[in-house]
C-alpha cells in the first residue's frame, strides 16, 4: 500500500496509507488536484491539526477505514444520536477540548463520518438538559436578562421567524 | 540586558504575582482563567526547578525551525504539561512524551522573540526541555530514551520542589493550592541558597558521561529502560553510604544493586508510607556559583532560568554561567537525595495499609523510596496523592496479576499494550511496559488525573465557539424539546438556532403540536393530529366532503402572533369557529 506524509502543525509527520488519508475529503481532493506520485516524498501540510488530535484521527480513520462509505443524506438519519458505536463511544471519551479540537479537525479534513460521530456526541451532552444544566456543562455565562430569559423561555419567538 | 535591572524588575512581579496567587482558591477550579493561571504557577515551580536539574547539553542546531506557534492552544497544552509528573509518578510514563514535545516545539517560537524573565516567560523553561527533548529525533533509537531521562528529571524537580518543602509552615500548608506552590518554590530558592555550600554525598561512578538520569529513571521505572541499558548501569550505579545524620536521612543507600526483587512492589509499599525526608540538597557542586548570586531568592530564581541559556541573551551577566561545565546540578546527587531507606516506611502512617499486595514477601531492607515522598508534604498534594496512590495501587495491582484487565481498563486504548510479568528474581522481571502502537493516547492520562482531582476537566462552549455550520449540525440532531432549551442557553446559542432555517422550522412545528394538544384537552376535542391533517390538506379534499359537524382545524395564513381560527361550515351554514391559542 502506498503511504502519504502528513505534517501536523507542530511539525510532526505521519506516514499513513493513502487509502486511510483518503477518507478525508480535503486530503482526497488534494490528492487527485496536484496529483501527486504515489512514490514522490511529498509531505501534505495540516497547518490546522495539531499532532496530538492528528493522531487521533488517523485511528479513528485507521479502525474506520473498510466502512461502508455513509448513506446519502436521508431525513431521518440527522436526529439520531443514540447509534454510536461502542468503538466510537470509547473513542470519543475525552475531554471537551479534544473533542472541540477533534470535530475542528473533522471538518477542516471533511471526514464525514467522524464529523457525524463528534456532533452526536456534542448533541448528545446537550440533550434532555435544562437551559441551566447546558450552561453547566459547558461553563457558558447566562447573558440573558432575568426577564430576558423568561420571554424566551415563554415565546422562544426565535423560530417565528420563515 | 543589566542584571540588576533585572532583578528589580522581578521584585516587582513578584509582588503581583503574590498577589495573583492569593487570590486563587478553591473557587478558581470553577473559573478558566483562574485555573489556567493556577497551572502555569505549577508549571513555574517545575519549569524552574528544572532548570537547575538539567544537566544535559544543549543541542542548538537540532531544533527544527518554522513551527508555528499557536498560541491559543497553550493552555491546553499547559494541562497536559502540567500533569507530566504526576503520571511519572504513577509509573507509567511514555505516553506523555509526544504531548510534551508538541508544546515544546510549539513554544520554541515565542522563546526567541521573548525575554527571559523565568516570571515571566514560562516559555523559557519550557524551552528549556524542548531543547532536551529535541536532540533525539523521531522513530530513534534514543528517543525515548532522551526523553525519559528529561521526564525524571521534571518529574524530580517537583519532587525536589515538594522535598524543600519540609520548612513550610501551617499557612502555607492550608493554603490555596498553587500558592503553596510558589511558597514551595520560594523555599526552595532559599535552602538552594541554604545548601550551596555543603557536600553532603559523595558518589561514585557517576564521572562516566553516562546520562544518571536515566541510570535513575531505570530504577525509578524499570520497565521503561530497555534491558540492555538497565544492564549498563547497572555499575554505575553504585552508592557509598552517605551519613545519615538527623536531617538528611533521606539521602542514604548502601548499595542501590541489593535491590532486586519486587522493585515496584516495594516502590509502592514505599510510597504509601508518609515519611519525613529532611532536606533535598538541589544543589552541591556549584558552590560559587550560587554563593555569586545567592543575595535574594527571586534573584537566584531569575538567573537560574537563564542560566541553561546563557549563551544566548545574558551572555554577559553569566560569567559562570556560559560555562555549560558549570551545572547547578550533578544529577548523581539528586539520585542520593531521592533515595531513602526503606524501614521508614514503617515509621510512617500508612495511607492505604490494609492493602494486601499480590505477592507478600516484600523485602524491605532493599526498598526504595523513590517519587512518591511527595506525600509527606501535604500542603500541596495531600489529598489527590491519597486518590493516586489508591490508583496506582490498583494499576499495579493488576499489573502482577491481571495485565490483560489493566490494558482493558485503559480508556480510549490507552498505551500500555502489554504487560509482561518475569518470574526470575531479578530487577528486569518487573513488569514490563510496552508501548503500544498507538502513541500517545493521552486520555488514559487525562482521566486518570482527573479522578484524582488534579486535572479539572477542560470545558468548551461547542456551539458558540465552532464555526456556524458545525453548530447547526448539532443542533440538529437534537430533538425539539431540547432545542428549545438549547436556544434559552446564552443569546449566541439564540442566534444560532434562529440562523438555520431547519431549526427554526423544527422548533415552530414543535410548538404548535404542543398548542395543539393543549388546545385538544381544554376542548375535549380528539383533534386530528398534524401528520394527519397534513395529509387531508395534500389530498385536496373539499371541505364540504367531510362529515358534518366534524370540527378540523386547519392552519390558516395569518400573520403570526395572532390567534389563529379555524372555520368550518356545516350544511345549515352554521359556522363552527374555534381559536386556536
Amino acid at each position: 500500500m502506498p503511504n502519504i506524509k502528513l505534517q501536523s502543525s507542530d511539525g510532526e509527520v505521519f506516514e499513513v496509507d493513502v487509502d486511510i488519508a483518503k477518507c478525508s475529503v480535503t486530503i482526497k481532493t488534494m490528492l487527485e488536484d496536484l496529483g501527486m506520485d504515489e512514490d514522490e516524498e511529498e509531505v501534505v501540510p495540516l497547518p490546522n491539526v495539531n499532532s496530538a488530535i492528528l493522531r487521533k484521527v488517523i485511528q479513528w480513520a485507521t479502525y474506520h477505514k473498510d466502512d461502508p462509505p455513509p448513506p446519502e443524506d436521508d431525513e431521518n438519519k440527522d436526529k439520531r444520536t443514540d447509534d454510536i458505536s461502542s468503538w466510537d463511544a470509547d473513542f470519543l471519551k475525552v475531554d471537551q477540548g479534544t473533542l472541540y479540537e477533534l470535530i475542528l479537525a473533522a471538518n477542516y479534513l471533511d471526514i464525514k463520518g467522524l464529523l457525524e460521530v463528534t456532533c452526536k456526541t456534542v448533541a448528545n451532552m446537550i440533550k434532555g438538559k435544562t437551559p441551566e444544566e447546558v450552561r453547566k456543562t459547558f461553563n457558558i455565562k447566562n447573558d440573558f436578562s432575568p426577564s430576558e430569559e423568561e420571554q424566551v423561555r415563554k415565546e422562544n419567538e426565535w423560530c417565528e421567524e420563515k | 540586558m543589566d542584571l540588576e535591572s533585572v532583578s528589580h524588575a522581578v521584585d516587582e512581579n513578584e509582588h503581583a504575582r503574590r498577589e495573583a496567587t492569593k487570590s486563587l482558591n478553591k473557587s478558581a477550579l470553577t473559573n478558566p482563567s483562574k485555573r489556567r493561571l493556577k497551572t502555569e504557577y505549577e508549571l513555574i515551580g517545575a519549569a524552574a526547578a528544572y532548570c537547575v536539574l538539567s544537566e544535559s547539553p544543549l543541542a542548538e542546531e537540532t531544533l527544527v525551525p518554522g513551527h508555528q506557534p499557536a498560541v491559543c492552544e497553550l493552555p491546553r497544552k499547559l494541562d497536559g504539561y502540567f500533569f507530566f509528573w504526576a503520571f511519572s509518578a504513577a509509573f507509567v510514563t511514555l505516553p506523555w512524551v509526544s504531548l510534551k514535545v508538541t508544546l515544546c516545539k510549539l513554544t520554541q517560537l515565542h522563546i526567541s522573540q521573548r525575554p527571559l524573565l523565568w516570571y515571566k516567560s514560562f516559555e523559557k523553561m519550557y524551552m528549556l526541555e524542548a531543547l532536551n527533548a529535541e536532540i533525539a529525533p523521531a522513530n530513534d533509537a534514543r528517543y525515548c530514551h532522551v526523553r525519559i531521562q528529561t521526564a525524571w528529571k521534571t518529574k524530580r524537580t517537583f519532587l525536589e520542589t515538594l522535598g524543600n518543602n519540609s520548612s513550610l509552615d501551617a499557612t502555607d500548608r492550608h493554603g490555596a493550592d498553587a500558592a503553596d506552590l510558589v511558597n514551595v518554590l520560594k523555599r526552595q530558592t532559599e535552602s538552594l541558597v541554604g545548601g550551596s555550600g555543603r557536600r553532603q554525598y559523595s558518589v561514585k561512578g557517576f564521572d562516566q558521561g553516562l546520562p544518571v538520569g536515566v541510570a535513575v529513571f531505570a530504577l525509578h521505572f524499570p520497565s521503561l529502560v530497555p534491558r540492555g541499558l538497565w544492564r549498563r548501569f547497572q555499575h554505575v550505579v553504585t552508592v557509598p553510604a552517605g551519613d545519615r545524620d538527623e536531617r538528611h536521612r533521606g539521602g542514604v543507600v548502601a548499595d542501590l544493586l541489593d535491590v532486586r526483587r519486587h522493585l515496584l512492589l516495594d516502590l509502592l509499599e514505599t510510597g504509601l508510607g508518609v515519611r519525613r525526608v529532611g532536606h533535598v540538597h538541589l544543589v552541591h557542586a556549584d558552590d560559587q556559583l550560587l554563593h555569586a548570586e545567592g543575595e535574594r531568592e527571586q534573584r537566584v530564581l531569575a538567573r537560574l532560568s537563564v542560566l541553561r541559556d546563557a549563551g544566548l541573551e545574558l551572555a554577559d551577566t553569566g560569567r559562570h554561567y556560559q560555562h555549560r561545565a558549570v551545572r547547578l546540578a550533578r544529577a548523581g546527587d539528586h539520585v542520593l537525595d531521592e533515595v531513602a531507606m526503606a524501614r521508614r516506611v514503617d515509621d510512617g502512617h500508612v495511607v492505604l495499609g490494609r492493602l494486601e499486595l499480590p505477592q507478600g514477601d516484600i523485602d524491605r531492607d532493599a526498598a526504595l523510596a523513590f517519587g512518591l515522598q511527595l506525600v509527606q508534604h501535604p500542603g500541596v498534594l495531600e489529598r489527590t496523592l491519597a486518590h493516586l496512590l489508591r490508583l496506582l495501587l490498583e494499576l499495579l495491582d493488576r499489573s502482577l496479576v491481571d495485565a490483560a484487565a489493566l490494558v482493558d481498563q485503559m480508556p480510549g486504548g490507552g498505551r500500555l499494550a502489554g504487560i509482561d510479568v518475569a518470574d526470575h528474581h531479578d530487577v528486569d522481571s518487573l513488569p514490563q511496559f510496552q508501548p503500544c502502537s498507538h502513541p500517545s493516547n493521552m486520555e488514559f492520562f487525562r482521566s486518570l488525573l482527573r479522578a484524582v482531582g488534579l486535572l479539572e476537566p477542560s470545558k468548551v462552549d461547542f456551539i458558540a465557539e465552532l464555526p456556524l455550520e458545525v453548530s447547526q449540525l448539532i443542533l440538529r440532531k437534537l430533538d425539539p424539546e431540547s432545542l428549545l432549551c438549547a436556544a434559552q442557553v446564552s443569546r449566541k446559542w439564540m442566534r444560532i438556532c434562529r440562523s438555520d432555517k431547519l431549526l427554526r422550522d423544527t422548533a415552530r412545528d414543535h410548538k404548535r403540536n404542543v398548542r395543539r394538544k393543549m388546545m385538544g384537552k381544554v376542548f375535549g376535542l380528539d383533534l386530528v393530529a398534524e401528520e394527519e391533517m397534513e395529509v387531508v390538506r395534500r389530498r385536496h379534499v373539499p371541505r364540504n366532503t367531510l362529515p358534518p359537524k366534524t370540527v378540523v382545524f386547519t392552519k390558516t395564513r395569518e400573520p403570526r402572533g395572532l390567534p389563529k381560527r379555524a372555520k368550518v361550515s356545516d350544511k345549515n351554514g352554521f359556522e363552527i369557529i374555534a381559536k386556536v391559542f
